[in-house]
C-alpha cells in the first residue's frame, strides 16, 4: 500500500518533481503512532475521567448507573462524612515502601558506580558485577514476589536460618508485622532496581570530562570532594531522571505487594491494610464492579502523578538555573 | 630521595590494594544477594516439603521427580499449565515487541527526517506524554475494550504497543548520531520511495538501538501482572505472571515442593536467556543512561 | 553487535521451541490445552528429562490427554460443568459414569484451579450464554452460593422439573442456603448441595494419649465442651509438651467456629452493616489464643498450616492437636499421619462448614441433563449412597444416611485396602464415622439463612481485621475498618452508627 501511494504520487505530479516536497511523508510516519495513542490511551483516559462521575452499582448482576458528580472523590478522600481516606491511606502506604526502596537504591548505586568508574582502585570482574546485580530487574516481578514471601514466611526457610543465628526472635513473623512486610517489599523493590541504577549512574560517569577531575585534583581536592563538588552536580540530569522514574513508577507499585501478603484474590495489603497500593486499590475496586469509584481513584493518581512529575522537574530544574547563573556571576 | 620515593609509592599501592580488596568484597557479597534467592529456590524444588520446612541447605534433594508430578496434578483438569502459560505469553510478547520497535523507530523517523506544520508539537506531545503511566487509564481502557469487544483478546494487550513514547524518544536521540537527512535524499535520486528509503536504509543502521529496545519491550511485555489481570478472563488465555499468581493460591500453596517448581519452571527460561545476553542487555541499559 | 543479533535470535528460537514443545504449536483452545498437558504429563514421567526429550516425547504422544478438561466443549451437544478443584469431576468419572455413560459422554468439566479467582471467571462467562465454556452446570461454594441465588443466572429446581417429592431427604440447613427467599420449596431453591457438613474438631489420637492422657472421644469432648474447656486444654496442652505440640495450627481455625454460627447476617434488611455477637466472640477467643501462643499462628491453607499436621509434637517437628473441619474436610485435607488416627468431637459450640453445591443456569443446554446430575448428586438415596461408598462424603440425604448408618460396618469403601466406610477411609482411631457425623448433625442448632451473597469476600478479609485486633488491642478500631472495608467494596451496604 505504501509503494503505491509512492507511485500515484509521482505519476501524477512529474513535473514538479523536482520541487516536491516529501514532507508530508511526516504525518503518514507518524499516523499509526498518534492514532494509537489517541484510541488506546488518551481516550480512555477521557473515559476514565467520565467514568468517575457516575456511580457504577452492581448488585448481583443487577447494574444501576447514576450521576454521581464529585461525590466519589469526596467519598475517598473521607471528605464525606462516615467514608474513609482511603486514598491517602493507600498512597501513604504506597510513598513509604517506595521511599524504603529508594534511598538505598540510590545510595548503593552511586557508591557502587563511582568504585566501578574509579580509575585509579579498579575493582576486578566489573563485568560480572554489573549483569549479577542487574538480573533481578528482568526477572518477573510476580514470581520474585511469590519467592520472596514463601522464603520469608512463618516457616520459610530464610526465617528459619535468621531464628537459628539469633537475629530475629523465635516468634517474629515477618508477615505479621507491619515494618516486617513493608521492609521486606521495599527491600525486594531495592533489590530489583538498584543494579540498573547503577548502569545509568555509571553511564552518566564515564561522560563526565577527566579534565574536571584533574583540575579539581590540581585544586587539592580528595576524592570525597572530588565526588560531591564535581560528580554529583554533574550528576543531576542523571539522578533526575531516575528519581522521576522511580517516582512514577513506584505510585504505580502493583506487582509486588499484590502478591506478597495479601488473602486470597481480596487486594487487601496485610497485615492491617498497611502494604495495599493506590493500584491494589483500584483493582480492588474493579474486581468488586465499583467502576466509577475505580475511576476516581484513577484520576486522583494521575494528578498526583503530574504533580509529583511537574515538582520534581521544577526543584531540579530551578536550582541548576541558580547554580549556572552563580557561576556565571 | 630515591628509597624515600619508593616508600611512599609502596605505602599508596598498599592503601589501593587495601581499598580494592574491600570494594570487591562489597561488590561480591551484593552478587551473592542477587544470586542466592533463585539457588535457594532451584534447590528447594528437588527437595521435600518437609525438608524445605526443616531449613536452609544448598544441597540438591532427591524429590524432583515427586515435585513435578505434584506440580502437574495440581493442574489437573484445569485449561491452563505452566507451559501453556509461558506460549500465550510468547503469543503476546513477540509481536508486542516487533510492534513497539517498528512504530517507535518509524515515528521517529517521521519527526527526524521530515519537516511538517505540526512537527513540533508532534514531539513536544510525545515528550509530555513520555511519564504517563498506562495503569491510570486502566478503568477507562477496560470499558473501551468492551464496547468495541476487545476484552478476554491479546489485541488489547498487543495494539497498545505501537504507541510507546519512551521508546520514541530513545529511537530519535539515537538516530541523531547515526543518521542523516542526506542519506534520505541520495536514497530519493536512486528512485528510492519513502518507505523504502525507510525499511532498507534507516532500519539497517538502527539496528543496535532496536536491539536493546527489543529487549527492553519483551521484557516489560512478558513480565506484565497489571494489563492481562485487568483484560484476561479466559483460564486458558492466562499469561505466565497471571499463572505465577495462581501459585498463591489454595490450590497450589498448600506444599512449598510445588511452589517452588512451579517458580523454577517460570523463572528458568528468562534466567537462562538473561545470561547468554547479558552482556549485550547491560550495554543497553548504559547506551539508554547516555541518551538520556 | 552482528554477533549480538546471532545471539537475541537464537535466545528467541530457544525460547519458541520450549513453548511449542509444550504447547505443541495448536492453538485452538481446549485441544491445545489438552496436547500441552499431554505432553507435560509425559514429561513428568521421564524424571530430570532436558529440554530436547520433552520435545520428542511431546511430539510422538499427542494424543491421550490424560490431565485435562474432559470432553469437546466445541461438540453439538457438549455440556459443561464448571468446579474449582475436580472433586465434581472424580465423582463423575467414577460413580456417574457408570450409571449413565451416555450423559457421561457429554460432558466436558472445567477446572478453574482454585476458589480465589472462581466467581471472576464464572462472572465473564455468564455474560455469553453462546460461549463455548459457558457454564450450563456449576459447583457453588456456600460463600458465594447465594450471590448466585439472588442474580438471576440461576434456573430453579422447579425450573428444571425437580419437584419437593425430590428435595424432601435434604436437610434444612442446606435447603435454606440454596433458597431465594428463606423458604424451603423447589420453586424458591436455585441450588442444590450433595453434602452435608456437620462442623467438627478432628483430634490426632497419638497426641491426645501423649499429652492429655486419653484418646476417649467423650472425655475428649469433656475437655473441649465449652469455651472455658478449651482454653485450659490448651493451656495445659501448650505447657506439657514445651510449646510443641499446640491445641490449633492458627487462631483462624476458628473462624468457621463462630461465624458459621451467626444467628445475624453481615447487614440487615435495610442493607445496614451488623456485626454479630459470634463475630465479636470471635476476635476476643482468636486474641487471646495469639497472646497466650497456643497456636502457630499459621494461615488456614498454607503450606505451613498443613506442615503441621504431621509433627511429632516435640522439638523442630511441631504439631497441631486439633483441626476444625467437617467430614470432607476429613478425607480431603488431613495427611497421612491422621489414618487411624483421627476423633472426631463436637466441641464446644454447633457449627457448620459448608459444602458444594450444583446450579443449573439460565443458558443451559439441556434442562433435562442438568436435572439428571443434580438428581444424582443431591436427591436420589440410591445414587448419593454410591458417591458415598467411593469417596466417604457425608452426604445432604436423611434416607441415605441412615441406610449407610445402618450398614456401615458392612461397606467397604477403600476396596484397596478393605476398609469400612465406619472407619471414613480408615482415619477414623475408635469412632464410627457415619454415626460421629450423624449425632453432631442432629444436635446442630445453627441458622444458614444468614448467608448472604457478599460472604466470600468478606470471610476472605476477615482474618486481615483480627489481626489487628491482635496487633492493637483496639476492637473499636479494628471492627470500624472492617466495616468501612464491607461499605467500601459494596457500596450498597451502609454503616450505620
Amino acid at each position: 500500500m505504501s509503494d503505491n501511494a509512492v507511485k500515484t504520487v509521482s505519476a501524477t505530479k512529474p513535473r514538479r518533481r523536482k520541487k516536491v516536497t516529501h514532507e508530508w511523508y511526516g504525518y503518514l510516519f507518524i499516523l499509526p503512532f498518534f492514532l494509537v495513542y489517541l484510541g488506546f490511551q488518551v481516550y480512555p483516559l477521557i473515559n476514565t475521567f467520565r467514568w468517575s462521575l457516575l456511580n457504577y452499582v452492581d448488585r448481583y448482576g443487577n447494574v444501576t448507573i447514576t450521576f454521581n458528580g464529585l461525590k466519589g472523590f469526596a467519598d475517598v478522600l473521607g471528605i464525606t462524612a462516615g467514608e474513609k481516606a482511603y486514598f491517602f491511606k493507600y498512597l501513604l502506604n504506597t510513598v513509604i515502601m517506595w521511599i524504603g526502596g529508594f534511598i538505598p537504591q540510590i545510595i548503593i548505586s552511586l557508591l557502587i558506580a563511582a568504585w566501578l568508574t574509579n580509575t585509579i582502585v579498579k575493582v576486578r570482574g566489573q563485568g560480572a558485577i554489573k549483569i549479577l546485580t542487574y538480573m533481578p530487574n528482568i526477572i518477573t516481578a510476580a514470581s520474585i514476589s511469590v519467592l520472596f514471601a514463601s522464603l520469608f514466611a512463618q516457616y520459610g526457610p530464610v526465617t528459619a536460618l535468621l531464628k537459628k543465628m539469633g537475629v530475629i526472635a523465635q516468634d517474629y513473623n515477618f508477615l505479621d508485622s507491619i515494618a516486617g512486610t513493608r521492609g521486606l517489599i521495599s527491600f525486594i523493590l531495592f533489590w530489583m532496581w538498584y543494579g540498573n541504577t547503577t548502569l545509568l549512574l555509571i553511564a552518566g560517569m564515564l561522560g563526565i570530562n577527566p579534565s574536571l577531575y584533574e583540575a579539581a585534583s590540581i585544586d587539592g581536592a580528595n576524592g570525597g570532594q572530588r565526588f560531591f563538588r564535581v560528580t554529583l552536580p554533574l550528576l543531576k540530569p542523571i539522578l533526575l531522571f531516575t528519581l522521576v522514574t522511580s517516582a512514577v513508577g513506584g505510585l504505580q507499585m502493583y506487582d509486588i505487594p499484590s502478591l506478597f501478603n495479601v488473602v486470597g484474590s481480596s487486594y487487601v495489603g496485610n497485615p492491617a491494610d498497611s502494604t495495599t497500593t493506590v493500584t491494589m486499590y483500584i483493582m480492588r475496586l474493579y474486581n468488586s464492579k465499583n467502576y466509577g469509584k475505580a475511576s476516581v481513584v484513577s484520576v486522583l493518581l494521575f494528578i498526583v502523578t503530574l504533580i509529583v512529575s511537574l515538582i520534581l522537574f521544577k526543584v531540579m530544574g530551578n536550582s541548576d538555573k541558580t547554580k549556572k547563573k552563580r557561576a556565571r556571576a | 630521595m630515591a628509597k624515600l620515593k619508593s616508600g611512599v609509592d609502596k605505602g599508596y599501592h598498599a592503601k589501593i590494594l587495601v581499598q580494592r580488596t574491600a570494594k570487591e568484597i562489597v561488590c561480591i557479597i551484593l552478587c551473592l544477594m542477587s544470586l542466592i534467592p533463585f539457588i535457594i529456590l532451584f534447590m528447594n524444588a528437588t527437595r521435600t516439603s518437609e525438608a524445605i520446612k526443616a531449613g536452609l541447605s544448598f544441597i540438591p534433594g532427591g524429590n524432583l521427580a515427586e515435585n513435578w508430578k505434584n506440580f502437574m496434578a495440581k493442574q489437573n483438569g484445569m485449561e491452563i499449565n505452566v507451559f501453556k502459560a509461558m506460549l500465550n505469553s510468547l503469543i503476546i510478547s513477540v509481536p508486542s515487541t516487533i510492534c513497539t520497535v517498528y512504530f517507535s523507530t518509524l515515528t521517529a523517523y517521521g519527526i527526524f527526517v521530515y519537516d511538517f506544520k505540526l512537527k513540533k508539537f508532534a514531539w513536544s506531545f510525545i515528550l509530555a506524554v513520555m511519564i504517563i503511566p498506562n495503569t491510570i487509564a486502566a478503568i477507562g481502557f477496560y470499558q473501551f475494550m468492551n464496547q468495541i469487544g476487545l476484552t478476554d483478546s491479546y489485541l488489547a494487550l498487543i495494539i497498545p504497543s505501537i504507541a510507546s513514547p519512551a521508546t520514541v524518544f530513545f529511537m530519535k536521540q539515537y538516530m541523531e548520531s547515526v543518521f542523516s537527512k542526506e542519506l534520505v535524499e541520495a536514497a530519493r535520486i536512486d528512485g528510492s520511495g519513502e518507505f523504502r528509503t525507510f525499511n532498507t536504509i534507516a532500519i539497517p543502521l538502527m539496528k543496535p538501538a532496536i536491539a536493546t529496545q527489543a529487549i527492553f519491550a519483551f521484557v516489560a511485555s512478558w513480565n506484565n501482572l497489571f494489563m492481562p489481570s485487568l483484560i484476561i478472563s479466559s483460564e486458558s488465555k492466562q499469561t505466565l505472571p497471571l499463572f505465577i499468581r495462581m501459585l498463591q493460591s489454595d490450590q497450589f500453596k498448600t506444599d512449598y515442593g510445588v511452589v517452588y517448581i512451579g517458580l523454577t519452571i517460570a523463572i528458568l527460561p528468562i534466567f537462562v536467556v538473561y545470561f547468554i545476553l547479558a552482556r549485550n542487555i547491560v550495554a543497553g541499559v548504559q547506551m539508554g543512561g547516555v541518551k538520556e | 553487535m552482528r554477533k549480538f543479533q546471532r545471539i537475541a535470535v537464537l535466545g528467541l528460537a530457544a525460547a519458541m521451541a520450549i513453548g511449542t514443545a509444550a504447547g505443541c504449536t495448536n492453538t485452538s483452545s481446549s485441544s491445545s490445552a489438552a496436547a500441552s498437558s499431554a505432553a507435560s504429563s509425559a514429561a513428568a514421567s521421564s524424571a530430570d528429562s532436558s529440554a530436547t526429550e520433552d520435545e520428542t516425547t511431546a511430539a510422538e504422544e499427542p494424543t491421550t490427554p490424560a490431565n485435562t478438561i474432559t470432553g469437546d466443549a466445541s461438540a453439538a451437544d457438549a455440556f459443561v460443568v464448571w468446579g474449582w478443584n475436580d472433586d465434581i469431576k472424580k465423582i463423575l468419572d467414577n460413580v456417574y459414569a457408570a450409571d449413565k455413560a451416555d450423559n457421561y459422554a457429554r460432558i466436558v468439566f472445567v477446572n478453574s484451579g482454585g476458589s480465589d479467582n472462581y466467581q471472576t471467571k464464572i462472572d465473564e462467562l455468564l455474560k455469553d450464554t453462546s460461549a463455548e465454556l459457558y457454564p450450563d452446570l456449576m459447583g457453588l461454594e456456600i460463600d458465594y452460593v447465594q450471590k448466585y441465588v439472588q442474580g438471576s443466572n440461576l434456573l430453579s429446581m422447579a425450573d428444571l422439573g425437580i419437584t419437593d417429592d425430590d428435595l424432601k431427604d435434604q436437610y434444612e440447613f442446606n435447603a435454606v442456603v440454596c433458597s431465594k427467599d428463606g423458604t424451603t420449596s423447589a420453586a424458591s431453591q436455585y441450588a442444590s448441595f450433595w453434602q452435608a457438613t456437620p462442623g467438627a474438631w478432628c483430634l490426632r489420637a497419638d497426641l491426645c494419649e501423649k499429652y492429655l492422657g486419653t484418646t476417649d472421644p467423650a472425655e475428649l469432648q469433656e475437655m473441649l465442651k465449652d469455651w472455658t474447656a478449651v482454653e485450659a486444654t490448651a493451656a495445659k496442652l501448650a505447657e506439657a509438651s514445651n510449646g510443641n505440640c499446640r491445641l490449633l495450627s492458627g487462631w483462624d481455625d476458628l473462624n468457621r467456629v463462630f461465624t458459621n454460627n451467626r444467628k445475624t447476617g453481615w447487614y440487615d434488611d435495610n442493607d445496614n452493616i451488623v456485626i454479630d455477637d459470634q463475630v465479636k466472640a470471635y476476635f476476643e477467643e482468636a486474641k487471646l489464643f495469639a497472646d497466650k501462643n497456643w497456636t502457630f499462628g499459621t494461615t488456614q491453607w498454607a503450606a505451613d498450616w498443613y506442615t503441621m499436621m504431621d509433627g511429632t509434637g516435640v522439638e523442630d517437628a511441631k504439631s497441631a492437636l486439633a483441626y476444625t473441619g467437617c467430614p470432607w474436610f476429613q478425607y480431603w485435607c488431613l495427611s497421612g499421619s491422621w489414618k487411624g488416627q483421627t476423633i472426631t468431637v463436637a466441641g464446644p459450640q454447633s457449627f457448620y462448614w459448608g459444602g458444594t453445591g450444583l446450579a443449573a443456569t439460565v443458558g443451559c443446554a439441556d434442562k433435562e441433563l442438568a436435572a439428571d446430575i443434580i438428581k444424582y448428586f443431591t436427591c436420589d438415596a440410591e445414587s448419593m449412597e454410591k458417591i458415598a461408598m467411593f469417596n466417604c462424603d457425608f452426604i445432604n440425604n436423611e434416607t441415605a444416611n441412615a441406610y449407610l448408618l445402618e450398614n456401615s460396618e458392612t461397606i467397604i469403601t477403600d476396596k484397596e485396602n478393605n476398609l469400612a466406610l465406619a472407619s471414613g477411609n480408615g482415619l477414623m482411631y475408635s469412632q464410627n464415622y457415619i454415626k460421629v457425623y450423624n449425632d453432631i448433625l442432629t444436635g446442630m442448632t445453627v441458622d444458614t439463612s444468614v448467608v448472604k451473597p457478599e460472604d466470600k469476600q468478606i470471610n476472605d478479609t476477615l482474618s486481615t481485621y483480627v489481626k489487628e485486633y491482635i496487633a492493637s488491642g483496639d476492637y473499636d478500631s479494628a471492627i470500624g475498618n472492617l466495616k468501612a472495608y464491607i461499605h467500601d467494596t459494596f457500596s450498597y451496604l451502609n454503616i450505620a452508627d
